[in-house]
């Protein structure tokens, strides 16, 4: 795996998309620390300040069925994690892609993908609130972050190593 | 790295990075290429690369869909959000026809042989299942 870093984007699902069509790796990850114009399904907006975790991973070429495998697991992925990491928060996925904690958002995935005759590329973007100390009054209701919720700054690093690692775990399984 | 390069009595400001294992860019006066390392040889790929992403050069035909009919499915099921040609329409292999929504996904569909659009079978809002046609083309 490749970790690209980057200090602000507008996206790391557009800059993902970007690379792959020119022929980026499989496994390559685009990270940054913040987006300008993060977005989600339909084109909704996901507010990205610093201190949240924002990276696209160019997946390697697989059937369409198993991309959408993939996604569904992924959300299991970050639902894990969170679970596993810090006693006492409690996240639930609200399928498709979305985990909630407390009824309100803390992470959403995003899986694009250009299809002809067969997959010709996928990325699957997530973007996990974990220390952000606060939200816009039209999202206070509806949004939350992990420093919220445990009152502490986490490690963004250690959070995404072990997403990373799950999700290609789940993929070597789901593809063999 | 960056440098200056002087050919004749021209000078270029020429920037190269690694930015993947295999994939390089070069910065030629603001000018973005990009290069891709398969063993000993460099290959330049294409602006947007994703002909050369598809695996065959422009112009080639892709043995692969020779008698087929022409026309664009839906590869999963889902919503159309975008419709992106008109009927008359040219498009070109790898052109994007429609966005397709699926549960969990954003599919951009894309053209695999170029054409006109003969026919839109389907417009934006429309549930569509896989293999249902969306575009006939001419």
């Amino acid at each position: 795996m490749t970790i690209i870093n980057y200090k602000r984007v507008k996206s790391t699902n557009l800059k993902a998309k970007e690379l792959a069509k020119k022929g980026g790796r499989p496994w390559t990850i685009l990270l940054a620390e913040s987006q300008i114009g993060g977005y989600g399904r339909k084109g909704e907006r996901w507010f990205s300040p610093r201190g949240g975790l924002y990276f696209s991973t160019i997946l390697p070429k697989t059937t369409i069925e198993d991309v959408q495998i993939l996604t569904i697991l992924a959300a299991f992925v970050v639902a894990r994690t969170i679970k596993e990491n810090f006693q006492g928060i409690e996240p639930l996925i609200k399928l498709p892609n979305d985990v909630l904690i407390k009824g309100k958002k803390v992470a959403g995935i995003l899986t694009e993908n250009v299809v002809g005759q067969d997959v010709k590329l996928s990325v699957m973007g997530i973007g996990l609130n974990t220390n952000i100390d606060k939200f816009p009054k039209e999202l206070k209701n509806q949004a939350t972050s992990i420093k919220i919720e445990l009152g502490r700054k986490v490690s963004n690093k250690k959070i995404l190593n072990q997403i990373l690692k799950l999700i290609k775990q789940h993929f070597q399984a789901i593809s063999t | 790295m960056k440098t200056n390069l002087k050919i004749g009595d021209k000078s270029y400001k020429v920037e190269i990075l690694e930015i993947d294992n295999n994939l390089i860019k070069v910065v030629v006066d603001g000018e973005e290429c990009f290069f891709k390392k398969e063993g000993d040889e460099v290959i330049l790929l294409e602006e947007g690369g994703l002909l050369s992403f598809l695996g065959f050069k422009e112009g080639e035909k892709d043995l692969r869909y020779i008698g087929e009919e022409k026309v664009i499915k839906a590869p999963i099921g889902g919503i159309l959000s975008k419709i992106l040609v008109k009927k008359g329409q040219k498009i070109k292999r790898g052109d994007v026809v429609v966005v397709l929504l699926s549960m969990k996904m954003e599919n951009e569909i894309i053209a695999e042989s170029p054409g006109t659009v003969q026919e839109l079978k389907v417009k934006k809002g429309d549930v569509v299942n896989k293999g249902d046609i969306l575009i006939v083309l001419e």
